[in-house]
């Protein structure tokens, strides 16, 4: 009776079609679910795939509600493919086995030939683990606490599901028990498999306490400058001001632990180098900070990138912060093309370290002076945008070089797709520099043989101008 | 048991709450130390043997009746981290023991000095009692607290006021050791320790066990309760040949510690002290002293809180800022980079009136949480290196300390600090950063009357180069004479 009633208000709520949808859902049953969880690193990724019976439209997926705030990135796949997806709204259909989830669905098309389709969602969460002990001294372990579900929950039945965690190191502290549903293979810990499973079922926590030496580096903030020159250049700077987010240190610092540990090469909570990617045809690189010059980079130049390590002026150990900015040139080819007047600028937009997240991310996007019509396409949703204009060299008119910044928070290694701006710059108008130059040259010429030519004596010189006589 | 679990739970996360509001209340630049945890549930009991379960179990019960959750462990089977993973597993811990030796069980470890003195120094409360044949163990942790316990085999003798009852075990009072259940005279005379306890209306305490003394010159220790005036601390089973151990009310019988950490601590060298024979003694008092002084051990009562520091003008505007967060033109960073200078300092100028005020509040747990502190003698210090003022802030309603003084002719970087430490009460030490400017130079007065003399003198010598001008130019010198030139 109770479902009828609930079922005359979903009819009457989101009409005849919504209801067709509905019942056609019901059928949908999960034949396999696998989620595999990697915590090697600072960050959860999180890879379920659903192997899916009976889907046809949409295809309704759960993430837990309270590290939505941890997401970080998102994306949907079937047979490589990438698939839409929305927020599902709350509807009022849904009783109270989902609370605590939030449901997402993706559009999916079957394929007539198959029955059973196979849908990828990878989820990326940030400063999901959380460091316990909270602090540490320099020779202690840093170890982490992961906590989930034992169980992906899911809104259709699911026949057969795993959980499979990827460790940083095979020393685990403590773990859920889950009896004879558990097995441990050196830094790779398996839960089930679960057979049978209702919807909406998560099977209690799933808590692992392990040891993780991974870089917890976090920018806390980071601002990336791409100034484009038509004359030929792109200048890249990027500004990092970086925290160890893991355990914090506690005690003093010594030396000679550090270098004795790092001879003996134990693993260590600290980290110094980071490597970025930057993009192939990258030169002119440099590496400073406040001080000046950090003398600690490398740079290797591999097939399609160009590989640059930096070494930290200091170790970073738990808590610690650094700050500095590095640069490099790249030639318009790389990153620049157009048709006519029309330019489209395509650049990396997320930072290029892999293992450093950014909390705070400031894109600026400077374009010659005279650039107008400009689009930014950001590749992400969740980007702000604002204008506005900068005054650099040879910037003559009032309206001075145009300034794209694009904002976003919780950037990760996924975000770095690129970046699109599209803008119209009429190609004349890049000879105004030079010819601002010569004018300004032939003006002070000008000046000077004009002066030359100029009879500046109080006194005439010469026979007639003889000195009075009186 | 489970409701008392809650209970705590809620009173953390209120507690949290609190905190994080009042963090947000407080002026800028505001540091230290705001407010002590007020007391967890979470309590350990370190003993030699079960048998304590029965010979205490009054205590034990009272305790339990406030909320406490109860752990037992005992000498050899004491394998109990007090701290995991950098963190307390227990809130408090009540060492009623001899000596906790013995064989420790395999694979077990001891609690050690070191694990009790790490506790307290994570803001751990310890209740300590220990008893005739007192151990290393409790010796070390009262001598590291500033508490010396009289040598092995002595014990407090009163022939006075000395307890006689059928009651009293072998040890306590009868035999040779008769003479050695004393009656303690309590020393505090203050509420916070004491609570309801008064020897007059619920009698005198009895002790029987040893004495200890502490530095006078400790101010981290109370006194609670001393022996009479005519007792002494001997080995009763040999006679005193020179000076005993102490004498008097020297002789320590319950002294209260509390921590930089704000740890509260207990030392008593008496374990029958706490036991039902003695709670159940005719016209002894320790039934309700032994409850009510755990009270204050277990952070339930003179918990301080300060919130809501605000320092404004007299006429209640706002210090100014140092550095004014301009709308700066976008430049480019590494050419122009952010001045390396603390932001948003607040600065009053020299000779302004300012006015200060905090909210400080004060917990406990029977008079429902936190209320109001009322106190004539909150003093608040305007430092800078040494205090240029020191007022004593004025108590207002709901718990507001005001007072409006007048900055100091000196300026430089301040605080306005305020260290309030009273017996029985959390410490509360805390401080604010402001800057302190001299006069503008539009803000110096003008046309003093002592400068008419310098005006007057500008003046005239102007007034001077006008007629020496007229007098140059329109007068005419003689004629030079004709013979002169040649």
């Amino acid at each position: 009776m109770a479902g009828r009633v609930a079922m005359a208000i979903l009819l009457v709520a989101s009409g005849a079609a919504a209801a067709g949808g509905a019942e056609r859902r019901a059928e949908v049953v999960n034949t396999q679910v696998q989620r595999k969880i990697d915590v090697s690193t600072q960050f959860a990724k999180v890879v379920t795939t659903y192997t899916v019976k009976g889907t046809s439209g949409s295809y309704k997926f759960a993430l837990p509600a309270d590290a939505q705030d941890h997401l970080a990135f998102m994306s949907v796949t079937m047979d490589k493919a990438e698939l839409e997806f929305e927020l599902d709204a709350p509807s009022p259909g849904r009783d109270s086995a989902g609370e605590g989830l939030v449901l997402y669905s993706a559009a999916v098309e079957r394929p007539q030939d198959k029955e059973e389709v196979k849908i990828a969602v990878k989820a990326v969460y940030t400063d999901v683990l959380t460091a316990f002990p909270k602090e540490i001294t320099q020779l202690e372990e840093q170890s982490v606490v992961f906590a989930s579900t034992l169980l992906a929950p899911s809104p259709y039945k699911t026949v057969k599901q795993t959980t499979t965690l990827k460790l940083a190191s095979p020393k685990i502290l403590s773990m859920t028990e889950a009896p004879s549903k558990r097995s441990v293979k050196s830094d790779q810990v398996t839960y089930g498999p679960f057979e049978d499973v209702p919807p909406f079922a998560d099977g209690g926590e799933l808590r692992i306490h392990y040891v993780n030496h991974a870089a917890f580096a976090k920018a806390t903030s980071c601002l990336r400058e791409i100034e484009v020159s038509n004359w030929g250049n792109i200048a890249v700077e990027e500004h990092y001001d970086l925290v160890h987010a893991g355990a914090k240190m506690k005690g003093g610092f010594s030396r000679m632990d550090y270098m004795a540990k790092k001879h003996a090469e134990l693993p260590n909570p600290s980290f110094r180098k980071l490597d970025a990617y930057l993009p192939a045809g990258a030169s002119d690189i440099y590496y400073r900070d406040n001080i000046g010059n950090i003398s600690t980079s490398t740079v290797r130049h591999n097939l399609g990138a160009v590989e640059l390590s930096v070494l930290s002026r200091f170790p970073m150990y738990g808590g610690w912060k650094n700050a500095w900015y590095q640069g490099y040139n790249l030639p318009t080819e790389a990153g620049l093309r157009h048709s006519g007047s029309h330019f489209t600028l395509e650049m990396p937009f997320g930072p290029p370290f892999p293992s450093v997240w950014v909390e705070d991310l400031t894109v600026k996007v400077i374009l010659p002076e005279g650039a107008h019509n400009i689009v930014a396409l950001p590749p992400f949703e969740g980007v702000s945008e604002a204008r506005t204009e900068r005054f650099t060299f040879l910037d003559t008119t009032g309206s001075g070089r145009p300034v794209v910044i694009m904002k976003m928070k919780n950037v990760v290694k996924e975000h770095n797709v690129m970046l699109k701006v599209t803008y119209d710059f009429n190609r004349a108008r890049m000879m105004m520099e030079p010819l601002l130059l010569a004018g300004f040259f032939l003006a002070c010429f000008l000046a000077a043989m004009a002066a030359g030519r100029v009879d500046m004596r109080i006194r005439r010189g010469g026979a007639d101008a003889a000195p009075t006589k009186g | 048991m489970a409701r008392g679990r809650s209970c705590a739970a809620v009173a953390l996360a209120l507690a949290s709450v609190l905190l994080f509001t009042a963090a947000e209340l407080n002026a800028p630049g505001t540091t230290g130390v705001l407010q002590a945890s007020i007391g967890g549930k979470r309590t350990l009991v370190l003993a030699d043997g079960p048998q304590i379960q029965d010979s205490h179990s009054m205590f034990f019960s009272a305790l339990e009746a406030r909320g406490h959750e109860l752990a037992f462990r005992f000498a050899g089977s004491a394998d109990v981290p007090l701290t995991s993973f950098g963190e307390r597993e227990f809130d408090n811990l009540v060492l009623l023991a001899q000596s906790l030796s013995g064989a420790v069980e395999k694979g077990s470890k001891a609690v050690t000095v070191a694990d009790i003195m790490e506790f307290i120094e994570d803001g751990g409360n310890v209740l300590m009692a220990g008893g005739d044949s007192m151990g290393t163990l409790s010796r070390s942790v009262g001598a590291l607290c500033g508490v010396d316990f009289d040598p092995q085999g002595s014990r407090v003798v009163d022939h006075f006021t000395a307890v006689k009852d059928e009651q009293l075990g072998e040890l306590e009072g009868r035999g040779v050791y008769a003479n050695t259940a004393i009656k303690g005279e309590v020393a505090a005379d203050n509420a916070l320790y004491l609570g309801s306890y008064s020897a007059g209306r619920d009698g005198a305490v009895v002790f029987s066990g040893v004495g200890h003394e502490v530095d006078d010159e400790n101010y981290l220790a109370t006194k609670v309760l001393t022996a009479s005036g005519t007792a002494y601390s001997a080995d009763p089973t040999n006679s005193i040949g020179k000076f005993p151990e102490n004498a008097g009310r020297d002789t320590l019988l319950v002294s209260a510690v509390q921590a930089r950490t704000n740890a509260r601590m207990l030392f008593t060298g008496s374990l029958a002290m706490f036991s039902n024979r003695f709670f159940t003694l005719p016209e002894a008092g320790n039934n309700v002293f032994c409850s009510e002084i755990s009270k204050w051990v277990f952070a339930e009562r003179g918990i301080l809180r300060a919130s809501s520091i605000t320092h404004t003008r007299q006429d209640g505007s706002d210090a100014e800022l140092l550095l004014k967060q301009k709308e700066r033109r976008d430049l480019p960073m590494s050419l122009f980079p952010e001045p390396e200078i603390a932001k948003n300092s607040q600065v009053y100028r020299v000779k302004d009136n300012v006015t200060y005020s905090v909210v400080i509040e004060e917990f406990d747990s029977e008079k429902g949480g936190w209320r109001p502190y009322t106190a004539e003698d909150v003093q608040m210090e305007f430092v800078m290196l040494d205090a240029y003022e020191r007022i004593t802030l004025e108590p207002g309603a709901r718990g507001l300390f005001k007072k409006t003084f007048t900055v100091p002719d000196t300026y430089g970087i301040f605080k306005f600090r305020v260290h309030y430490r009273r017996p029985g009460y959390t410490v509360l030490s805390f401080s604010t950063q402001v800057s302190i400017r001299p006069f503008t130079h539009s803000e110096y007065e003008r046309f003093l009357v002592a400068a008419y003399p310098y005006y007057a003198s500008a003046l005239s010598v102007m007034v001077g180069f006008l007629m020496f001008c007229a007098a140059f130019l329109y007068s005419k010198d003689e004629a030079p004479s004709t013979k002169a030139s040649q």
